[in-house]
């Protein structure tokens, strides 16, 4: 692949390109690794949590789309745009870039968890693979908040500012302080077609990408049937097989 | 091959006063100076006129077809605009670069490979195109910058000071390079150097806060108002102090 492109044309050069899908990748790891008990025995926990890792890589992603596009905004090649005949392409190229980026440190993340769990002798569900498409949206919507944020100030500065943002969004989405579209967290129990809790069914009135429980490092709840903790999934639903998978 | 303003009226917030003013302005093929002070108005009129920057109030015509009317995408390809500054990406490649800013006006690759070559070529940059936008000289990066302005093969060039900030060999590099550039083209050159008008331009048209001053030959604008020395400078100065009208 070639990384001078137009696509990347505001990521930094090759090194930085690369540098930037190593941290985004780092940060979907940074997110998993506590967690390494909860999921390790399960398939479907681990694609689970690693489709919650967008809690972690969503950030990271917003922070380098500002970036993008602040150095997009000093410079006068907007003129150029403005000047242009396909307008809109070459505006959304550097988030698409960046997005592309975030989806593929997602899904490697998501490969190398579910791989892991597979050594550890549990079987595998291709079927519920799906569940990281949601994750690859919400993704996108935290790097077009970072891309905005980096065009509207044209400061290089705001991009830990658009880091810190839409992850405190995240966070206050996760408890309900505002509507909750996106959070930090893993993608629903049932979705992921791991196990839900009967106990909280039906609590929820927004859709649930994630439960704030799965926010911090310390896990607490026990799954019934499960063996070990798991914290991650605790929206509404029903399975969509039997826990344990 | 022809531009006609119109009526022209910009303003830099919604209700606030003009800080432009043109009744009319016909361009025809030739260079045309455009001078003023810091302030005049001549980096707005060159937005306005690149299709940048919608105006208030007022048409921008190419041979009759309106720059910012349903025609648009028809004409804008038509002109070439190099900014004030044009900051590429500094990581890029010179040869990239080019390519990039290529893109961004939406001429088709195969042409862009066949042209850009030839483009560096004219501008100087041809044993440059692998050393990095970053590594290149103030005077390198104007050069860069115009053929830039030149992607497009355009009809209407509008150079705005490409001279400033360059010392006295590169000044003269980069006016021999507009010199030597096809006649048959629309060239507004905009400066505040008169020695470079003087130099490359036929004909001279002074902004003073945002209004016409003189429009005309610059042969008979020096020889009228240069006194005893016929000076270009001194002609400006007579100009925007209202001494001669």
């Amino acid at each position: 692949m070639r990384l001078t492109g137009p696509s990347w044309a505001w990521l930094g050069g090759p090194r930085s390109i690369l540098l930037q899908a190593v941290a985004l990748t780092a940060a979907g790891v940074l997110w998993l690794s506590p967690r390494f008990s909860s999921w390790i025995g399960s398939w479907k926990q681990a694609l689970d949590l690693a489709a919650g890792s967008t809690g972690f890589i969503g950030p990271f992603a917003a922070g380098a789309a500002c970036l993008a596009y602040a150095r997009l905004r000093r410079s006068a090649v907007t003129e150029l745009m403005a000047q242009g005949r396909h307008d809109l392409r070459v505006w959304v190229r550097p988030a698409v870039a960046v997005w592309s980026l975030a989806c593929a440190a997602l899904l490697t993340v998501a490969l190398g968890a579910t791989t892991l769990a597979s050594l550890g002798g549990v079987p595998s569900y291709w079927g519920s693979v799906w569940i990281l498409l949601p994750a690859l949206v919400v993704v996108g919507a935290q790097t077009a908040i970072g891309a905005a944020i980096g065009f509207r100030s044209g400061r290089t500065w705001t991009a830990p500012m658009a880091v810190a943002g839409v992850y405190s969004v995240s966070l206050l989405m996760s408890s309900g302080v505002v509507p909750e579209v996106s959070t930090p967290g893993a993608s629903p129990a049932p979705s992921a077609g791991s196990v839900s809790s009967p106990a909280r069914s039906g609590h929820r009135r927004w859709p649930a990408w994630a439960s704030p429980s799965s926010c911090w490092p310390p896990l607490t709840h026990r799954w019934p049937g499960r063996p070990g903790p798991v914290g991650s999934s605790s929206s509404p639903g029903v399975p969509l097989s039997s826990p344990g998978g | 091959m022809s531009m006609v303003v119109d009526d022209l009226r910009c303003c830099y917030s919604r209700g606030g006063p003009p800080v432009l003013e043109v009744d009319a302005l016909d361009l025809e093929p030739g260079v045309c100076g455009l001078v003023g002070v810091n302030g005049a108005g001549k980096s707005t009129l060159l937005r306005t006129l690149a299709g940048c920057r919608r105006p208030e109030n007022g048409r921008v015509r190419i041979d009759e077809v309106a720059l910012y009317g349903p025609a648009r995408r028809t004409v804008v390809g038509r002109i070439g605009y190099m900014p004030q500054q044009l900051d590429l990406p500094g990581e890029m490649r010179v040869g990239d670069a080019l390519a990039y800013a290529t893109w961004v006006r939406g001429v088709p690759a195969a042409a862009s490979r066949v042209r850009n070559p030839t483009l560096l070529e004219r501008v100087g940059l041809a044993r440059e195109s692998s050393k990095r936008v970053a590594q290149l000289s103030g005077g390198m990066n104007r050069r860069l910058a115009l053929a830039v302005a030149l992607v497009t093969d355009p009809d209407v060039l509008l150079l705005d000071e490409p001279t400033t900030g360059l010392d006295p060999a590169q000044r003269a590099a980069l006016r021999g390079i507009v010199s030597d550039l096809d006649g048959t083209a629309v060239t507004v050159l905009s400066s505040h150097v008169m020695e470079d008008v003087a130099m490359m331009a036929s004909r001279i048209v002074v902004l003073h806060e945002g209004r016409l001053r003189h429009d005309g030959p610059i042969d008979a604008f020096v020889a009228e108002r240069g006194g005893p020395d016929a000076s270009a400078e001194f002609a400006f100065l007579a100009t925007i102090a209202g001494s001669v009208q």
